[in-house]
């Protein structure tokens, strides 16, 4: 054996050596305990929160989350519209750092346009996968999807030209409560009343979407008669989305020992409803000082700069951050993601003091030029008599002592039953913050992100001087020292 | 050390006065400006420049044509033209290890290309300066990842320099290593099982923009890109030594 051939061997052998230890270096980090992220991103939202992680990690494994990033309504990408590349950004991001995060539990398969169209069928016809849906998470049979609606919120394209944007989006906290959906072994009872003119559990007028959210949020959902049933159902939660007719006995007692009993409730009132429905609840919650007022809440609203009123449009108002309570967990996450609420038609709630047992925090309040209006005035204009100022819409109680308890004593009241039902896409995560507090979660992180519109508008004076300056002003200045470089050098 | 510092030095300095050098950064100028003034003419950027440095850095014709071929270029005088004017073969006699030879052209050729991406920085500069409300950490971060992937690519680079005194071998064989290192696990990332789950271990764009340019920092992105270089560098080191052994 010559000496060239065993140094050769000798050189080989060392670079498979360097190969060996640098493969064997990867898959060591690329293994999910050894791997970190840090987020950078100015509203430390690129990735998931510590909820959202510890949920993924609980999840069994084999859980597979497939991502289908297809822009599939036209009129989000009319104008320009960012509202599909910014989307699928933050959809590839989120994705990929819940593949990280999981601790190897979660595989995830991310399709787009540039997928191949094999993958993309055999994805679409094994998931049964509908248009819309955009993340299915899956374990053997179990599946949760999650479609682009309930991801983000649009706004959309208008016909003067104005594209479609992103308001909102929530795919950090819809996919972490995804997650504990799926990987719950319990999931907590909510009894939604239906026998005192509510409405249906199937309707999508009526308690649908309630029912939906409910499930997206990992309740149980039972339609109940009433309170009694709740009871016998041992519902962990008992929701009044209005009420038409006042309680028969049985259940008037049945209400009195669950509020007794410290269990969490969720009134809605609108303003159609009976005296005697309010008279009943006004003493019922007499001790959490609270209760419902009658009439209906309206505000002026400003047109071409004027304040307007007797439209109809009065009665439908529009909650901005300053209108909400900045200490309470339902509504301190809305504020720091400046999101904004629109109830319509809705009556003022009481807030009051009750008992020293109970505190009460006052949570939506109208805003200062609002006006109750009184059914025997002129409508939807302020006639004398009628209080003019800030009304609470929404106020909430619970006990003094409460986190030391199993039962809180927690009790919402909202004037406003259609906040559960047509209105709840302009208010969904107002109702996932109250379903969270109401069932004892509400130490959990929401995840709530309010997106900054980052729209860049040069006059075209500025746009061609930065036209100019990144094509020729900046590569013109390199060839020009290059060139001063080569005739110094010629010299 | 203080060999290695003069070297360091000497390959800075002969880079910065090397017409060649400044023609390739100009044309890296003109291209980067081109790419950005069409990016920013899209309604959809301008509607949202969070969008821009994911273009630019992450899923934009910057990362899959530009980067892969600019680093080799550069690199090509760094051993292959010392190998063609004879160069080479006193510097590897001279009292310096063949180690600290390879670090500091390798270093040198980083210094420099700190100024490539310092052009692209000026773009932002320029944005800013007429009010573009900017997330700066998407842009740095972006930046970081870039830069740490021509770090790689100036590694592949100087190993392919290393080959022999062929220039047209030393700047296509980097340019098509570092083409490979792109487009192989793009091809194969879609696959089942084992070589689907490699494929996306070894995705660059995926590191760029699901993470760098999302203002995501992925330790395995990290390690892998610094893991990598080094492994090119080992080899540029085998190969000189070797070149005693086996000319």
């Amino acid at each position: 054996m010559s000496r060239r051939f065993r140094l050769g061997m000798l050189t080989g052998f060392a670079t498979l050596c360097g190969i060996l230890l640098t493969v064997l270096l990867l898959y060591t980090f690329s293994r999910p305990g050894l791997r970190t992220r840090w987020d950078l991103s100015q509203t430390r939202h690129g990735g998931l929160s510590e909820r959202t992680i510890l949920a993924l990690q609980d999840l069994p494994e084999g859980t597979k989350l497939t991502a289908f990033l297809f822009p599939e309504d036209d009129s989000n990408r009319w104008f320009g519209s960012t509202v599909y590349p910014q989307a699928f950004q933050l959809l590839r991001a989120m994705v990929d750092d819940a593949a990280v995060r999981s601790g190897g539990t979660l595989e995830t398969l991310i399709l787009d346009q540039a997928s191949p169209l094999v993958a993309q069928e055999r994805e679409v016809a094994r998931l049964d996968r509908q248009p819309g849906e955009t993340l299915i998470l899956e374990h053997g049979e179990d599946r949760r999807v999650l479609a682009f609606e309930e991801l983000f919120q649009i706004l959309r394209a208008t016909p003067d030209g104005n594209p479609a944007r992103i308001l909102q989006e929530r795919v950090e906290s819809a996919l972490g409560d995804t997650a504990l959906a799926l990987a719950a072994g319990t999931v907590l009872k909510a009894a939604v009343v239906t026998g005192y003119g509510q409405g249906d559990l199937d309707d999508p007028q009526s308690l649908l979407p309630l029912a939906e959210l409910l499930r997206r949020e990992n309740w149980e959902v039972v339609a109940v008669k009433g309170p009694e049933q709740a009871l016998e159902e041992q519902a962990d939660l008992l929701l009044f989305a209005g009420q038409r007719r006042g309680f028969l006995p049985s259940d008037a007692k049945a209400m009195e020992q669950w509020l007794a009993e410290d269990r969490p409730v969720l009134i809605a009132l609108s303003p159609p409803a009976p005296a005697d429905v309010t008279t009943t609840w006004n003493t019922l919650l007499e001790d959490h000082g609270t209760g419902f007022g009658d009439g209906l809440v309206c505000e002026p609203i400003r047109i071409l700069g004027e304040l307007v009123t007797g439209r109809s449009d009065n009665a439908q108002l529009e909650i901005d951050g300053e209108q909400l309570s900045s200490q309470h967990p339902i509504t301190r996450p809305l504020i720091e993601a400046k999101r904004f609420l629109l109830f319509a038609g809705i009556r003022p709630v009481l807030f009051e003091s009750g008992t020293n047992d109970y505190t009460q925090e006052r949570l939506v309040r109208s805003g200062t030029l609002a006006w109750i209006e009184s059914p025997h005035g002129n409508l939807f204009v302020t006639d004398p008599g009628e209080h003019i100022g800030v009304v609470p819409l929404a106020v909430s109680s619970e006990r003094w002592s409460a986190g030391m308890e199993e039962r809180h004593g927690r009790v919402l009241a909202l004037g406003c039953a259609e906040v559960l039902k047509t209105g709840l896409p302009y208010n969904r995560e107002f109702v996932a913050g109250a379903l969270q507090w109401l069932g004892g979660e509400d130490h959990r992180e929401r995840g709530l992100v309010g997106l900054g519109e980052l729209p860049f508008r040069p006059d075209r004076t500025a746009l061609a001087r930065i036209h100019n300056i990144s094509v020729f002003g900046i590569p013109g200045v390199t060839f020009l020292i290059g060139f001063w470089i080569y005739w110094r050098r010629r010299r | 050390m203080n060999a290695f510092l003069a070297l360091w030095r000497r390959e800075v300095f002969s880079l910065l006065v090397s017409p060649f050098v400044f023609l390739l950064l100009g044309f890296w100028f003109l291209l980067n400006g081109l790419m950005f003034r069409i990016t920013l003419d899209t309604q959809a950027v301008q509607n949202d420049l969070g969008l821009l440095p994911p273009y630019l850095f992450g899923s934009g014709l910057l990362v899959w044509l530009l980067l892969p071929a600019f680093p080799p270029l550069l690199c090509i005088r760094l051993f292959a033209e010392e190998h063609r004017v004879g160069t080479l073969e006193p510097l590897l006699t001279a009292p310096i290890r063949d180690i600290a030879v390879v670090l500091a052209k390798y270093l040198a050729a980083c210094v420099f290309f700190l100024f490539f991406w310092g052009g692209v920085l000026l773009l932002f500069f320029l944005l800013a300066w007429h009010d573009a409300s900017l997330d700066w950490a998407r842009i740095f971060g972006g930046m970081l990842g870039a830069m740490l992937v021509s770090f790689l690519f100036l590694a592949t680079g100087i190993w392919a320099s290393s080959w022999g005194g062929n220039l047209v071998l030393a700047a296509g064989g980097g340019a098509a290593l570092n083409y490979l290192l792109l487009f192989v696990p793009a091809l194969f990332e879609l696959h089942e099982g084992g070589i689907g789950a490699v494929a996306r271990l070894a995705h660059l764009p995926n590191f760029l923009d699901r993470g760098f340019a999302a203002g995501l920092i992925d330790s395995y992105a990290l390690v892998y890109l610094l893991g990598m270089s080094l492994l090119f560098l080992f080899l540029t080191w085998i190969r000189l030594v070797s070149r005693r052994w086996v000319p």
